[in-house]
């Protein structure tokens, strides 16, 4: 009870949470990579910016409902969790714009690149201030500092 | 921050298709075509500011047009199957010189853009650093 309050309370879970959503973005734009020369393919892409707001709002519920309570993300079309406890997200057909190859989708692996590396930034800072987390957590089980 | 890397890829696009249509125009600068549709048009970019067409704030770069160009040069070739009357065809204006410079300012602005995309990467690097 004591552990799992440590790890699944506070600002770990929604980094937890966080640290899912760009794995899960990183397989849409690496398979948006792979296909990029695919006839026909539309690029794909999750929504990220409306990912942090639905955790924002988790966050604040939370701390209306005290500092014991858990994390928990209002149900949405693009984001769920499935029986296995994992984040399932919907993948969302680009928008063309400018101008377009002759199968009527426009590809830019530059800006796929920019999207990937923005995400994988994202990452590594969610990853490190967990790092940190976990850190204290261990400095204070242990006893020393 | 991040906004930046958006701005310095819409640059490498840009670019890209700028490159591309050199490209174009070099293989194609002896290509007659037929009779009917007329000689190869030598193709050129238009740049505008914004990533895209609806972008009103300005920030970064997109191709709003590839122009068709109507110009053509004459040459004699009598033996050539689109030869007129008195043995000339039209073929495209392209001069090599030209796409081959153009070629190479594409290259040095995809450089350019790279790099700075290289120097927001590092800053963002720079200010992980403060929590890691």
């Amino acid at each position: 009870m004591i552990f799992e309050n440590t790890i699944s309370r506070g600002s770990i879970a929604v980094m937890e949470k966080m640290t899912a959503f760009t794995e899960e973005r990183h397989k849409v734009l690496a398979n948006n990579i792979a296909n990029i020369d695919v006839v026909g393919y539309k690029m794909q892409d999750i929504a990220a910016d409306k990912f942090a707001n639905v955790l924002y709002s988790a966050a604040q519920t939370r701390k209306t409902r005290g500092t014991s309570a858990s994390l928990q993300l209002k149900h949405n079309t693009n984001f769920s969790y499935n029986t296995r406890g994992h984040l399932q997200v919907k993948r969302i057909e680009m928008k063309n714009e400018n101008i377009l190859f002759h199968d009527n989708n426009n590809r830019f692996i530059e800006k796929e690149f920019v999207k990937m590396s923005k995400n994988s930034g994202k990452h590594r800072m969610v990853t490190e201030m967990l790092r940190q987390q976990y850190g204290l957590l261990q400095a204070a089980i242990s006893g020393r500092v | 921050m991040l906004g930046a890397m958006d701005i310095s890829a819409s640059g490498l696009v840009a670019q890209r298709i700028r490159m591309e249509t050199v490209a174009v125009n070099i293989a194609n600068i002896n290509t007659a075509g037929t009779l009917e549709e007329g000689p190869f048009r030598r193709r050129s970019v238009e740049f505008k500011a914004g990533l895209d067409r609806l972008d009103r704030a300005g920030l970064g770069v997109h191709v709003s047009k590839i122009n068709q160009e109507d110009d053509f040069r004459i040459v004699n070739m009598p033996d050539h199957p689109n030869a007129d009357a008195h043995g000339n065809v039209k073929l495209p204006a392209i001069n090599q010189i030209t796409e081959m410079v153009n070629g190479m300012e594409a290259g040095r602005a995809y450089e350019a853009n790279l790099a700075a995309m290289d120097m927001t990467k590092d800053m963002f690097a720079n200010a992980l650093r403060i929590i890691a």
